[in-house]
């Protein structure tokens, strides 16, 4: 491939990946809140699922 | 830190010290490492099980996942090397990253290794070993990993050392005791590597997977910001078409088309390079430990087809303020010049692993380069702090426990997974300071790494694939995975000398003669693949497995089906 090609794609390369990673940047620092509302809220149910299931156990075995 | 700044002329000293760099950036620097404290102290809260430890709940989402997939591969380190290869290969090094994007974005969508291993919902690769090949396939696989990343791990501090030592211009400060403790100065990067050091330890043994996920996000902003910040101030300063016509004019074609043969690339480079993005995503453990932690195996495929462009990013952007760093050196004045390409018969050339933190140094205003600096200290406390999280886990779960049959109870497996943790710090401290090797850094890193997954990926893509992977395939192929080793270039030439004393012994070579066993890391590796893929299919067809008993391929006692 000529000289001039590889400038070219690699010009197009450099802008077209930092505007796609601009934009997923700009995208993951607002779903990324959610996101750990959600780890926290899920985390917290599955501990008390745990608690119950414990609880339930203890009083089957009494 | 005298490995990093201890072999620098007074020329070379005087020259990064000539930076930007204020006392407002310093307390950028170390008052943004606490937030990620803060935040493993808040998370500690939230830990009650070793799931809860290792895997977050498996409830990431797919943006925090990317966010976390990409604050622990955006290493510093990978900075560091990925600038020297802009540095020395021009344009031509964006190849990697291309190759690098595209094997991310095939393991997304077709979900290769991770989308099945997350199904299973095992907590670690070496669990998906005992699951598929046994409990001793999982106890060998877990010490060869372990083995080879904490051994991989090892030098990160010295190259974080070496950036901060040329961005801030610190090159040849000291800390010194009064004289009647009797205490030696301590260069001003031992203490503040320490620091982060132990920031990292506290927080990842506090909060565990959920801490560093949680550190992982605020860095994934700030890094993301950094990276886009200084890229943009880069092409200000220099000018867009001046730097493609100064590599132009520096290297030639040979800067640009990455298959020219003798160009530092080549086919069978880039083949080597696509097949370590491939491995980067899927089979590093730190990586795929962000798969399992996922909250489903579609949550996965996403996560990874998106996390191709920051898989691409974390090379192109070093590359590229690499190559920036050349525009700016033959730009500048004859000493600067000089100190990095020195006339034939000269003074012996600075490590250009400098020139890229002297460039920003030089180039970025007062309070962004604290902030810019803050976010490659974010990106080498990232990475710290999931390897060490994923190499005391592999340890704990697939060493440890197994030989203790299992009985060990979550509260005792999170304080082992703990010692482990600061017990890996100590190394990684002990090795970054003393460690005085002579090879290449990078050499060094690709082999360590390469140790553990050849061998992995011949289990995982067996074992996950073909029906007829038996346990005894699996184990030769973790040990023909340790074939790797031969890339390293003083073993290649412990291998030649003993080669050719046996050939002088013997009489069959010429007392004149010398065997020299000298090949590529590349060619290594890429042989070392197919040995282990062929030990595994050998193995396998061979000692086929017997039909085990029920317990052999149940799950550890506190796994995410049990708790």
């Amino acid at each position: 491939m000529p000289l001039e090609y590889w400038i070219i794609l690699w010009k197009v390369f450099l802008i077209g990946v930092v505007c796609l990673f601009g934009g997923m940047a700009v995208w993951v620092t607002i779903g990324g809140v959610y996101d750990i509302k959600r780890l926290f809220a899920r985390i917290a149910a599955s501990h008390e699922e745990d608690a119950k299931a414990e609880s339930g156990k203890r009083k089957a075995e009494s | 830190m005298d490995s990093a700044a201890g072999h620098l002329s007074e020329a070379a000293i005087e020259a990064l010290s000539k930076t930007n760099f204020t006392t407002v950036d310093w307390v950028i620097v170390i008052c943004y490492p606490l937030i990620s404290v803060v935040l493993g102290i808040v998370a500690s809260r939230f830990i009650s099980n070793m799931r809860d430890f290792v895997t977050a709940g498996q409830s990431l989402g797919t943006c925090l996942g990317i966010a976390t997939l990409t604050g622990t591969e955006l290493g510093l380190i990978t900075v560091m090397y990925s600038a020297q290869k802009g540095f020395t290969g021009g344009f031509a090094a964006f190849s990697i990253a291309l190759a690098a994007g595209i094997a991310t974005f095939f393991v997304g969508v077709t979900g290769f290794l991770i989308y099945r291993l997350r199904a299973m919902g095992v907590y670690t690769i070496p669990e998906f070993y005992r699951r598929r090949f046994g409990r001793k396939t999982q106890i060998l696989g877990g010490v060869v990993m372990a083995f080879g990343g904490i051994l991989n791990m090892g030098l990160f501090l010295k190259v974080g050392a070496m950036f901060l030592v040329g961005i801030t211009g610190l090159a040849n400060q000291s800390i010194a005791f009064p004289e009647a403790w009797g205490l030696p100065a301590i260069p001003v990067l031992n203490a503040i590597m320490a620091f982060l050091l132990a920031l990292v330890l506290i927080y990842t043994c506090l909060g565990g997977m959920l801490s560093v996920v949680l550190a992982d996000y605020v860095q994934f902003v700030v890094l993301s910001m950094g990276l886009l910040l200084t890229t943009g101030l880069a092409i200000f300063h220099l000018g867009w078409d001046h730097i493609f016509t100064v590599v132009e004019q520096t290297m030639g074609p040979k800067g640009f088309d990455p298959t020219i043969p003798g160009g530092g690339f080549g086919w069978e480079y880039i083949i080597w390079m696509g097949f370590l993005g491939l491995i980067g995503c899927a089979v590093w453990p730190t990586s795929v430990s962000r798969a399992l932690a996922a909250e489903s195996p579609a949550t996965v495929k996403k996560q990874f087809m998106w996390a191709s462009i920051s898989y691409m990013i974390r090379f192109l952007i070093p590359y590229f303020w690499g190559i920036c760093a050349l525009v700016f050196i033959m730009d500048g004045d004859m000493q600067l010049k000089e100190l990095f390409f020195p006339a034939p018969g000269g003074a012996e050339a600075v490590d250009n692993l400098y020139a890229m933190p002297l460039f920003l140094g030089r180039i970025l205003p007062p309070v962004v380069i604290g902030i810019i600096s803050a976010g490659m200290i974010a990106a080498f406390m990232s990475t710290h702090d999931s390897y060490l999280l994923c190499w005391s886990t592999v340890l704990t779960q697939d060493v440890v426990a197994p030989l203790f049959g299992d009985d060990l109870k979550p509260k005792t497996r999170i304080w082992l997974s703990r010692m482990f943790i600061v017990l890996i710090g100590v190394y990684v401290f002990y090795w970054g300071l003393m460690y005085g090797g002579g090879e290449d850094v990078w050499d060094y890193m690709a082999v360590t790494g390469a140790i553990y997954f050849t061998g992995a990926l011949a289990l995982l893509a067996g074992g996950l694939y073909w029906k007829r992977a038996s346990s005894t395939g699996a184990v030769l192929a973790l040990l023909s995975g340790c074939s790797a080793v031969f890339g390293l270039t003083p073993v290649q030439a412990w291998v030649g000398r003993a080669l050719t004393a046996i050939g002088h012994a013997t009489a069959l070579l010429p007392v004149d003669r010398m065997i020299d066993v000298t090949t590529s890391s590349a060619r290594v590796g890429l042989f070392s693949i197919v040995f282990t893929i062929f030990a595994m299919v050998v193995g396998s067809l061979l000692f086929p497995d017997k039909p085990k008993p029920e317990q052999e391929g149940e799950a550890p006692a506190d796994s995410p089906q049990t708790t």
